[in-house]
């Protein structure tokens, strides 16, 4: 295929990217520094950020949300990189249920985990009733700093464990082997040889777990007030949400947030980037053979993890969502399958929200890898500034809390100049979906593509084959294990959105996120975790589906 | 004679599948060995199991009388001292050329001016002295291997391992490399185990070949013993052109093979001719290679200065010491 | 591949034609949860008047931010939610249109906008939660804080004023009614154990678990459907008086359906409707309408004053304080 075509592709995405992302972002950014422009009442330039400064302990808040992110970085670190080497270089026996426990923490929003462990934690909690008694030491460290970060580490070490995975699986062992017949020993050869390769996929997948820990409000808002942690993204959602809604002010802070991240993420990168690492030719990789005590220890490892990250949690929730009433005192507790029940009515509310969340969150997936593989076609084969324009635009939507994104989709799509009536339908929200989630897709299509040598497509155009059919028969079926795995991670990650669902949502419509949060936020906790009981049965036995389609 | 790495009895298997069935074979101070066969055969795991990557499911391994891989016993790669050199290079993508192969040095306590003097030295003996600070992805295929083998030779081993380290390169780059190692090795004196599958590469850089075949070796010896005494017709059409005749009962080189046109003619003494006719002939440069079938209905091969017509009769001359017979039928 | 690329195309097909278009000329209704109630109000508009509605139900707080958002292309017609204090923000902004339902008789003074541009449809009671049979009768907003409660078991809980609207009007009543040693006094408490939670329904369920003894600042409808749902707690509203949290219905001035939005508006004070509030443990607008059989149980309390204004010029500041001095700072028990 020739150049034209991928750079067609380039700017085809850069068009979707540029009116989900680059739009919307801009336009509130528009608004922030001059509010009330696109309502034709400007206001004075640079007004909020000048009042900005005077937001009090704000330079406390940013400290703290970074500090936040950061530790829950090397949290993430610390749990999923042991994970990702044992997956990738070692014989464990069943890697693809390990992978499984991995993923399934990662189904439920990270608000109601954070919910779970404080029911389980607190005085007179669960773990209270079974275990009759709790040390106050562990309390009082979980109900800190060390708490939070501890519940959003839980919800993002799976994504780092499968990056490092990745990334280990393409370095050939043939690399330490060198290093070892040299002479090297295990910790020279782990810091001079495998250390330096493996850390720019390190730092990146570190820099996913630092955006969405600090741009996540909802872990913060259920435990912080008692852990006293002041956080940025809380206090932006306070000035979205609380009357005087204060917008502007609430992007100047988004932006701030954006400047921080953006400082530390570029300060990894330079710090990464000294030594050019050129691509490697891919050799078949050796395991390390455990034997069975190492086995049966990396195995305990890996069930641990699914114990503190999905056992715990999923266990208080299902229990919740069983119990009829808590009787605490004399009636005694009551469990009953009600819920259950009320959930899967047909025509019922959660039925619906069901049914609709689970076609926005298909649709959406096929749409991200679709125009996914068609990206990193055009990355690929037309590499330069349009390409790298693309990648960073694509991770913009990852530094700003949800809820700014959200009100972003609002003003861009329902301002006075729209004509095209899209807001308020479910298309806005398959649009925010979009915005908010395509990055996952691009980056395993990109991946995908960097296996995919072009002399494959140039054997086609020699029998005479048209760039479509070379797209659909050469290299579509090559992407297909990467995209189709891209599909279904965007798909459990759209299942279980609720910021942008609640905010974006027409009308008449609700999705599985914005149930939960409405159940949980009217007292009705028992159906919020029914649901979430429901949506993590339905994303675990999907991933179980691809799994064992994999070989 | 006492053998300076030794391999006895060396078995492995993958699963079901047995890779090295009871392998013994010796390395004399000093000496290459070329470990030839087929992709499969288990000459590759045999390396691995020399340089300790593999453990040996059974057999011992012994180097300058200390055994490495024996019974429990498995000596870590690191502590065997040898050098070894990848099919696919394996340079480090995050270090110089420079620091590739002064790293090893490093290892071994060298401080900064000695490694850097005895890089440069071994670069210099590769032919990329000034290269130091490029990185691996700036050179070619044929450069970065040189780099490899720099980095293997400048820790001096005690035993250098090469596996395939031709296979991945363009023809042309692969003889002179080829030639180049041949060069090497005789020079410095060093115990080399080479794997390849290409017989010339084994016939010009080793001292002994051994071939081998479903994880055993069908025969060890010179590369002119092995190539003039075959012990089967698969050693024999594995080292080079061969013609196998009478039902795999003997066999003629090629090159000793004689083509002409029409009948037997006369017949010098100690010598035998087989008459056909031509069915291709083709140039190979300075001369014919003919291709006929005899009367009996075997296909033989040889040389004819002059190109021959297909269809047309044609006769095959050759001496009768150059018919080499195999003990049983191979 | 193939069925795999099959259910892909399946997904997509399915999802484009479940996409119906946007509701033009229906009726634009916001309204705060309970998310049920809302859609039973609605649902008997259309059957009354055949005039469609579209319903977008959430926290006050979103709803406020949705309508913030819209500001230059309003899309909502009426707003229902459960705060006046936006309303009054919404109401000096110029952006609410002047309606007052006819014949309106409010079981008390207050309800209502005094100019009449936002009317209550119902309101809640904030008092205190107990489990039941170990309320302590005699507490008072003071006494809690000062004091603890008598029965000597002390753990109270009070949801965050920054997370819960009802919280952030509370705390500027309760400021009025306290005076100078409002900060003093949470200092005191939370140096006893009192805890600040995220959300009201966290604070609850921690009472119906047993992990508090009782709720300061609960709303009484939440607890009265607990009740209802069998849980045993009580609510207690202490003598000083108790915050009503309205929950205000009012037209946007941007509204292009001002008729349709003026029935609506009418609706919500109809028997029918406000039956269907009463039911939800709330307290009905209407003033010979009874209460819910587990609402009846508990008093309908004295009203504490509060002033929408000025918690409208405050209420931020409050809070922040709030957040800072006493929410998230280390006070060592």
């Amino acid at each position: 295929m020739n150049p034209k075509t991928a750079r067609f592709f380039l700017v085809l995405g850069l068009s979707a990217l540029g009116l989900t992302i680059g739009y919307p972002i801009t336009v509130l950014f528009v608004e922030s520094i001059r509010p009330g422009l696109i309502g034709g009442m400007p206001g004075k330039w640079f007004e909020v950020y000048f009042s900005m400064w005077q937001t009090p302990g704000l330079g406390e808040m940013l400290l703290n949300s970074l500090l936040w992110g950061l530790s829950t970085t090397l949290g993430a670190w610390l749990l999923g990189i042991p994970c990702g080497w044992l997956l990738a270089r070692t014989n464990m026996p069943g890697k693809k249920w390990a992978r499984i426990l991995l993923l399934v923490p990662l189904m439920s929003p990270a608000y109601i985990n954070a919910l779970a462990y404080v029911l389980a934690m607190q005085p007179g909690g669960f773990a209270d009733l079974l275990m009759g008694g709790f040390p106050d030491g562990i309390r009082s460290l979980f109900f800190s700093f060390w708490g939070v970060t501890f519940v959003m580490v839980l919800a993002s070490f799976g994504g780092v464990a499968l990056a490092i995975e990745a990334v280990l699986r393409g370095i050939p062992t043939r690399l330490e082997d060198a290093a070892a017949s040299l002479g090297a020993s295990r910790s020279v050869t782990f810091l001079k040889i495998l250390l330096p390769l493996v850390a720019p996929a390190v730092v990146n997948s570190g820099i996913l777990v630092f955006l969405d820990a600090i741009s996540n409000f909802g872990v913060p808002a259920v435990m912080g007030p008692r852990s006293n942690l002041p956080l940025l993204p809380a206090e932006i959602y306070a000035y979205a949400t609380s009357w005087p809604v204060d917008l502007p002010l609430a992007t100047a802070l988004s932006v701030l947030l954006c400047v921080g991240a953006v400082a530390l993420i570029s300060l990894g990168r330079i710090l990464i980037s000294r030594h050019p690492v050129g691509r490697t030719r891919p050799s078949p990789g050796r395991e390390t053979s455990l034997g069975a005590l190492g086995s049966a220890l990396a195995w305990s490892w890996f069930l641990f993890l699914f114990f503190i990250g999905a056992g715990i949690p999923n266990g208080v929730i299902i229990a919740t969502s069983l119990v009829e009433n808590w009787g605490a005192g004399d009636v005694g507790l009551r469990w009953t399958f009600e819920h259950y029940t009320k959930l899967f009515a047909p025509g019922s509310g959660s039925f619906q929200a069901l049914t609709t969340s689970l076609l926005l969150s298909a649709g959406t997936a096929s749409f991200c890898v679709t125009l996914g593989a068609l990206v990193a076609y055009g990355m690929h084969r037309a590499p330069g500034c349009l390409a790298s324009l693309l990648d960073s635009l694509g991770l913009l939507p990852r530094m700003i809390p949800r809820i700014v994104t959200a009100i972003a989709f609002i003003l861009a799509w329902n301002a006075p100049w729209v004509t095209l009536e899209i807001y308020n339908t479910i298309w806005l929200l398959a649009l925010a979906y979009f915005a908010l989630y395509q990055s996952d897709a691009l980056r395993f299509a990109d991946s995908g593509m960097r296996q995919i040598g072009s002399n494959m497509e140039q054997a086609a155009a020699l029998f005479g084959a048209t760039p479509a059919k070379i797209f659909s028969a050469i290299i579509l079926p090559l992407l297909w294990p990467g995209l189709f795995a891209a599909w279904m991670t965007t798909f459990v990650v759209c299942m279980r959105d609720w910021v942008a669902s609640i905010i974006l949502l027409p009308p008449g419509v609700q999705t599985i996120g914005s149930y939960i949060f409405n159940q949980f936020d009217q007292g009705n906790i028992s159906l919020a975790m029914a649901m979430t009981t429901a949506t993590v049965i339905l994303g675990t036995v999907v991933l179980v589906a691809m799994q064992s389609r994999k070989k | 004679m006492s053998f300076f790495l030794r391999f006895e009895s060396i078995e492995k298997s993958f699963g079901d599948k047995k890779v090295l069935d009871g392998v013994t074979l010796g390395l004399a101070r000093g000496e290459c060995v070329a470990l030839l066969g087929e992709s499969g055969c288990g000459k590759t795991s045999l390396l691995n199991i020399a340089a300790g990557f593999l453990k040996a499911d059974s057999g011992r391994l012994t180097c300058d009388g200390q055994p490495l891989d024996d019974g429990p016993l498995h000596v870590p790669p690191r502590r065997r001292g040898f050098g070894m050199v990848f099919q696919d290079f394996s340079l480090w993508p995050h270090m110089t050329i420079g620091r590739n192969v002064g790293f090893g040095l490093e290892l071994h306590g060298f401080n900064r001016a000695d490694r850097e003097a005895k890089a440069r030295q071994a670069l210099e003996r590769v032919g990329l002295a000034g290269r130091e600070n490029d990185y691996p992805t700036q050179l070619s295929g044929g450069q970065q291997q040189r780099v490899a083998i720099a980095r293997a030779i400048v820790v001096e081993p005690r035993l250098l391992l090469l596996d395939e380290p031709l296979s991945a390169l363009d023809a042309r780059m692969r003889d002179e490399l080829r030639d180049e190692i041949a060069r090497m090795v005789r020079s410095l004196g060093i115990t080399a185990l080479y794997v390849t599958h290409d017989q010339t590469e084994a016939l010009t850089v080793a001292h002994r070949v051994a071939v081998m075949r479903n994880g055993r070796i069908e025969q060890e010896a010179t590369p002119e013993e092995i190539y003039i005494n075959p012990a089967n017709a698969f050693v024999a059409t594995f080292l080079g052109a061969a013609n196998i005749l009478n039902n795999g009962a003997f066999m003629l080189r090629r090159e000793s093979v004689e083509i002409y046109p029409g009948g037997a003619g006369d017949i010098p003494p100690g010598f035998d001719v087989l008459q056909g006719h031509c069915l291709i002939s083709r140039y190979v440069g300075g001369r014919y290679e003919v291709t006929i079938e005899t009367h009996s209905g075997e296909l033989l091969r040889g040389y004819s200065p002059e190109a021959l017509a297909p269809g047309s009769p044609a006769s095959a001359r050759f001496a009768q010491s150059a018919r080499r017979s195999f003990g049983g039928s191979a | 591949m193939k069925p795999t690329l099959w259910i892909f195309i399946f997904c997509v097909a399915a999802f484009l034609s479940a996409c119906g278009g946007s509701g033009e000329g229906k009726l634009v209704v916001y309204s705060a949860g309970p998310r049920p109630l809302a859609e039973k109000i609605c649902r008997s508009f259309e059957e009354n008047t055949g005039v469609k509605v579209e319903l977008f139900s959430a926290t006050t707080g979103q709803i406020m931010a949705k309508v913030e958002a819209e500001k230059y292309n309003p899309r909502a017609d009426v707003l229902l939610i459960a705060a006046e204090t936006p309303m009054v923000g919404l109401k000096l902004a110029g952006r609410l249109h002047h309606y007052r339902p006819a014949g309106l008789e409010y079981p008390k003074p207050g309800w209502s906008d005094p100019e009449g541009y936002y009317h209550a449809t119902g309101a809640a009671a904030v008092g205190i939660a107990f489990r039941r049979g170990e309320t302590d009768p005699t507490s008072t907003w003071r006494g809690v804080l000062a004091e603890g409660l008598q029965n000597g078991r002390g753990r109270v809980a009070m949801p965050s004023p920054s997370r819960s609207g009802t919280a952030g009007d509370f705390l500027l009543a309760l400021r009025d009614l306290l005076g100078e040693g409002f900060w003093d006094l949470f200092k005191n408490a939370r140096h006893r154990g009192f805890e600040i939670v995220g959300a009201n329904s966290q604070a609850v369920t921690g009472l119906s678990i047993g992990a508090y003894d009782a709720v300061y600042c609960a709303a009484d409808y939440i607890i009265c459907r607990e009740i209802a749902k069998g849980e045993s707690l009580e609510i207690h509203f202490p003598p000083e008086g108790c915050l009503y949290v309205f929950r205000p219905v009012a037209i946007l001035a941007s509204s292009r359906r001002i008729p349709d939005a003026e029935r609506f508006v009418d609706h919500c004070f109809t028997r029918d409707a406000q039956e269907k509030i009463a039911a939800d443990h709330l307290i009905p607008a209407l003033r010979d309408l009874p209460l819910s059989t587990v609402r009846r149980r508990f008093a309908v309390p004295e009203s504490l004053p509060f002033d929408p204004i000025a918690a409208l010029q405050n209420q931020k500041q409050v809070i922040r304080r709030f957040q800072y001095e006493i929410e998230r700072a280390v006070i060592k028990p």
